[in-house]
């Protein structure tokens, strides 16, 4: 083997050389290259052992706090924005074809919660005492739709996007989980739990452009659509609430759903 | 990686805030000296630190559990910290393009020091650090990562979004220039 150039020897020394072999056997043999080999090793081994300073002993509290008031911050993020729905388009043939099991179990919660709600005066359902139990109907039912909404938006953030990409997938579940979604936000309004109204809101908008979006898309369209679910933090917000579903199946002390 | 840190990814997927809490302190000090050494000082190597927990909360959801936590967490923590790098370093050059047209020059460190500045501080940590500031962030992301954190070349694509040339062209740039500008220290070092 003719000597190594300089990019072979520092990505042998690495560990990352293509031939290692051939480059090892040539230094056995060459005293020139072993000095430069051991010269290389220098340089690197120095430059291991530049100290990092020791963060002080309040470094985490630290850390946290400061997390913890931009997490709160987060939180106020999903304060109503007041924006009009664009999901009255969604064509009715879109929701004869998703009007699923889960559609139809939604629509009784609606139903259900209509009653306990608009209940006239005399007729309560459910006790006064009992009122967190009916808030956590709506986060019970709302559980796998919104693992399913997760995972279209998930696939999306990291779908591979070289060139062209297929998201018919995505597109086919977005469809077939708008008409939920849109369910599930009217039962949040109805039920005055606008923080979850909100975030379904945003979380309709993204799945109606994922719907209308044909299956083949350029990697531009996909770096939009992107930009729409970062924009709000959705996904982040999406699991939040999702959190409290799967919390609410677990029932507090003294609560009967 | 701690035996909890996949029960406390999970309980931290499912919304939970004290799982977080406990991620972010099991692991602040690792992230602190990956970014320390991309950044070069506390204070910014600190902001790198609050940056990446931050991006690892928003995106905790699209973590696998089949990848390495710590090799994703250390991804997250050098793209924040060349971010803290670049702010930096278009800050430098405001306040740098706001001298030149004042021609009110404040007494700015030398880029590369004097001889005089090398017989007064004497210690070859001072120049490797010089040296390691005089990298591109790219450049010094990409070295840190493979030859201090153990990343390997495809890792260290994915995490600076870098083609794998890409990446040994950027660390084998850094270690030419290292190598360059150490040249003078070479018999101290051996």
């Amino acid at each position: 083997m003719k000597h190594p150039d300089e990019q072979e020897l520092v990505m042998y020394v690495l560990g990352d050389s293509a031939d290692s072999g051939s480059v090892r056997q040539h230094l056995s043999d060459c005293a020139e290259c072993r000095a430069q080999e051991s010269s290389l090793q220098h340089v690197l081994e120095a430059t291991a052992k530049v100290a990092v300073p020791e963060p002080d002993s309040d470094f985490e509290a630290r850390i946290w706090a400061r997390q913890r008031d931009a997490l709160a911050r987060e939180g106020r993020s999903s304060e109503p924005e007041g924006v009009a729905m664009a999901t009255n388009v969604v064509p009715f043939w879109n929701v004869q074809r998703v009007m699923s099991v889960g559609a139809i179990a939604a629509m009784l919660l609606v139903a259900f919660l209509a009653g306990l709600y608009n209940a006239p005066p005399g007729t309560q359902i459910v006790p006064e005492d009992q009122a967190p139990s009916r808030d956590r109907i709506l986060f019970v039912a709302m559980g796998d739709h919104l693992q399913s909404a997760k995972m279209v938006l998930v696939e999306l953030v990291n779908a591979d996007e070289a060139g062209e990409v297929d998201i018919t997938a995505q597109q086919v579940r977005a469809e077939a989980l708008l008409a939920n979604n849109r369910l599930y936000r009217q039962t949040a309004q109805l039920t005055g739990q606008t923080a979850v109204a909100d975030v379904l809101s945003d979380l309709e908008r993204v799945l109606l452009e994922v719907a209308r979006t044909s299956g083949q898309v350029p990697a531009e369209e996909l770096d939009w659509l992107r930009e729409r679910i970062a924009a709000g933090d959705l996904l982040f917000k999406v699991n939040v609430i999702e959190g409290q579903a799967r919390a609410a199946l677990t029932p507090a002390d003294g609560d009967n759903i | 990686m701690d035996a909890n840190t996949p029960a406390l990814i999970a309980r931290a997927q499912a919304g939970e805030q004290e799982a977080f809490k406990m991620l972010v302190e099991q692991h602040s000090r690792s992230v602190f000296n990956v970014a320390y050494r991309i950044v070069g000082n506390p204070a910014d190597a600190e902001e790198a630190v609050q940056e990446t927990f931050l991006r690892v909360f928003k995106r905790l959801d699209g973590f696998e559990e089949r990848a390495r936590f710590s090799t994703w967490l250390y991804r997250v923590a050098a793209n924040a910290a060349m971010d803290v790098v670049r702010k930096r370093q278009r800050h430098a050059t405001r306040e740098s393009t706001l001298e030149d047209a004042t021609g009110d020059l404040l007494p700015f460190a030398a880029a590369t020091p004097g001889p005089e500045r090398v017989a007064e501080g004497g210690q070859i940590t001072d120049h490797i650090a010089g040296a390691l500031d005089r990298l591109t962030p790219g450049e010094r992301a990409a070295f840190t990562l493979r030859h201090l954190q153990g990343l390997s070349i495809k890792e260290i694509g994915e995490a600076l979004d870098m083609q794998t040339n890409a990446v040994k062209n950027a660390i084998f740039r850094a270690v030419q220039k290292m190598r360059r500008e150490l040249a003078p220290f070479a018999s101290e070092m051996s």
